[in-house]
């Protein structure tokens, strides 16, 4: 893959993608380079922040409310769980219980614990409950993505 | 190894199958030889049951566990009343049935998700050493 940069005059950056067949590789650039340009909106203390989406660790819903988590904020989303993990699905995010949803970037490790759950542990140190149900799809996210 | 056994699995359910029914058939009398459909709907109705029990979650695992026990109990008890496995006076043969299945059927549940989580810890140790390479890279091209 051949990269070329160049200074231009406009005040956005502009992005041009050649390529000689459209396949996966294709694909993947060009998700990976909306996702730098793709943030989700969050309020804490009724002010409202944007938060890009590489700062977000995880999505958990609570008693019908959905929070959104980053490394040490947490702020409440006025959109539905399962509006945000579809809209975040190409962007390396899994569902990994019925309430949560993971960024598979900040992944440190899986445990079982004792009583046959399963927790993750997020860069933070930050531990989560994940499902048994949903780990063969983080697997496969896993190997999707690190292809 | 994996798929040798399945294969070898899939291939005695055939012969099995093979072997009841194909003279079952020739004779017409599938319902004298039906246990094995029956073994068959059994499971079937076991692991329909599962997935609707599955989504019960409480914060005690022993109830969780104790909740599937019992229902395998009382599904094994019922159908095996309604094709007269057992009879009526005998029914502690259940438990004699479904105890040591369960067991097994555990310790292969946890057997096979200690592997899926080995597997997904080697996943994230290969991307982050991957992560690593590119950022020695984009430091070395900067």
């Amino acid at each position: 893959m051949k990269i070329t940069m160049e200074k231009w005059e406009e005040k956005e950056i502009e992005v041009v993608v050649k390529y000689p067949e459209l396949d996966a590789q294709v694909t993947a650039i060009v998700t990976k380079l909306e996702s730098l340009n793709h943030y989700v909106f969050g309020n804490d203390n009724g002010r409202v922040f944007r938060i890009h989406i590489y700062d977000i660790y995880y999505i958990e819903s609570v008693d019908k409310k959905t929070f959104i988590y980053t490394k040490n904020q947490v702020f409440r989303s006025e959109l539905k769980l399962y509006n945000l993990a579809q809209e975040l699905e190409p962007y390396e995010f899994i569902q990994v219980s019925k309430s949560c949803i993971l960024n598979l970037n900040v992944l440190e490790s899986v445990e079982s614990l004792y009583n046959s759950k399963m927790q993750a542990t997020l860069e933070n140190r930050e531990k989560i409950t994940i499902s048994r149900t949903y780990l063969q799809a983080i697997k496969s996210a896993l190997r999707k993505e690190g292809k | 190894m994996k798929e040798f056994l399945k294969k070898s699995l899939i291939l005695t359910i055939l012969i099995l199958f093979a072997a009841y029914y194909i003279p079952a058939i020739w004779n017409k009398n599938v319902w004298e030889n039906s246990f094995v459909l029956q073994i068959f709907g059994v499971s079937l109705l076991i692991c329909f049951i599962q997935l609707f029990l599955n989504r019960w979650k409480t914060n005690w695992y022993l109830l969780e566990l104790l909740a599937e026990y019992t229902m395998v109990v009382i599904v094994v008890m019922l159908t095996g009343l309604l094709f007269r496995w057992f009879p009526i006076k005998e029914l502690w043969i259940v438990f004699v049935y479904v105890t040591p299945v369960y067991i097994v059927g555990y310790f292969l549940g946890l057997a096979r998700v200690k592997k899926e989580i080995d597997e997904i810890n080697e996943e994230i140790r290969a991307r982050k050493a991957k992560r690593t390479v590119n950022q020695m890279v984009e430091e070395e091209v900067k």
